[in-house]
């Protein structure tokens, strides 16, 4: 069979798809628009709303370790709680720059590709995201511990400091193992999947290159 | 781009016209990349892109290549996301059509099912093309669709015709 004997086939399924339309389109339109609407209303707020709160943590925590400049524990934790703002910040910068790209009526292979890079930047994002709430706590606990009793943690109960960094990196070498685990079971695999769409870093930039190969000549 | 802009009464009756007229090209968009369960919601997804697109709609354009952007878009990403998912192929539905036409024969249904498993087996973006091809669309108007060149079209029909073949070869085609 050809290519030109399909187009006949396609055709005759065309016809036969126009007597089996039922659908009102413009009952349907103005019935979906309400929810589209509602259901990309929260992803369009939530990126000022991030940038905003990662300028507040920056700012906060700039001036916490400039303010303990002459403590190394100190400057250590507020650098590094600095730094995970700084990265709330861009997050949220890089996400809105690929939306506001998204234009559904643009060309197809542009608009998946732009598709594709959001993909790959949120499975970053969470795995960096997930990667920074294992490690932040024992300079929380330091800032934390510095602005309600005046006291460095680190003199007082290095332990306490040591052992939930400890922690953190265990979480995080956990976190990794799992992550490796469930990409050997198809059905665990599926069911991360399902939790969060996109999970595999390696399955977006395939999405990628299948892309630009499409548009290769 | 996410906004939806009000329409006045006189736009929304021309959208509505509009897409009551190239009504098909949505349902064949949806028949191409959603599984017979999903196809109603695809469409449905389709139309409120295009609803709320169509404020930035350029008249001096061709409405068909508008639409199918977006139905495309729509489409492929509906299909990604449902094969991530799911990790299955999304068949075309050749019931719908034997079901509208109960005087259907024998080999138009071989026919039909071998189309369906072409499509089925193709990936999103080739789907695209086949689709576009198949409904006699032009080359300019293809590479247009989906900002490709002219010249690159051409060699992916040429490429999708050759592997039609070998599909014929291995699958049969009646």
């Amino acid at each position: 069979m050809e290519l030109d004997d399909l187009r006949q086939q396609w055709q005759a399924m065309d016809r036969k798809l126009d007597r089996s339309i039922a659908l009102n389109l413009r009952l349907l339109t103005e019935k979906r628009t309400r929810w589209t609407k509602l259901r990309l209303v929260p992803m369009l707020l939530l990126q000022p709303v991030q940038i905003v709160i990662g300028l507040a943590l920056t700012i906060f925590f700039a001036r916490f370790w400039i303010a303990n400049l002459g403590t190394w524990s100190l400057v250590i934790s507020g650098v590094f709680l600095h730094v995970l703002s700084i990265g709330l910040i861009i997050d949220a910068v890089v996400r809105t720059l690929l939306i506001v790209r998204i234009n559904y009526a643009a060309p197809v292979v542009t608009i998946q590709r732009y598709l594709a890079l959001m993909r790959r930047w949120e499975i970053r994002s969470f795995k960096w995201g997930w990667v920074a709430i294992w490690l932040a706590p024992p300079a929380l606990l330091m800032v934390g511990a510095k602005l309600s009793t005046t006291l460095n943690l680190w003199n007082v109960a290095p332990n306490v400091v040591i052992y939930t960094a400890i922690g953190g990196l265990v979480g995080v070498g956990l976190s990794y193992l799992f992550d490796r685990w469930t990409r050997r079971s198809p059905r665990l695999n599926a069911a991360m999947n399902s939790m969060y769409v996109g999970y595999s870093i390696a399955g977006a930039q395939a999405l990628l290159d299948e892309i630009d190969e499409f548009a290769r000549e | 781009m996410i906004a939806a802009t009000a329409l006045s009464e006189a736009s929304r009756l021309q959208f509505a016209e509009l897409l009551d007229q190239h009504r098909r090209m949505v349902f064949k968009v949806a028949n191409t990349y959603a599984r017979p369960s999903d196809r109603e919601d695809l469409a449905q997804e389709i139309a409120a892109q295009l609803w709320r697109a169509f404020p930035d709609y350029d008249p001096s354009r061709p409405f068909s290549t508008w639409l199918y952007r977006i139905a495309l878009n729509v489409g492929i990403s509906h299909l990604r996301v449902h094969a991530a998912r799911e990790r299955q192929t999304v068949p075309l539905e050749v019931e719908l059509h034997d079901a509208a036409d109960p005087s259907h024969e024998p080999d138009a249904d071989d026919a039909s099912r071998f189309l369906a498993k072409f499509i089925a087996q193709l990936d999103a973006l080739n789907r695209a093309l086949l689709l576009l091809y198949l409904d006699e669309r032009s080359y300019r108007e293809i590479a247009d669709i989906l900002g490709i060149s002219e010249t690159n079209v051409s060699t992916k029909i040429n490429r999708l015709k050759e592997r039609l073949r070998r599909f014929g070869e291995t699958h049969g085609t009646r």
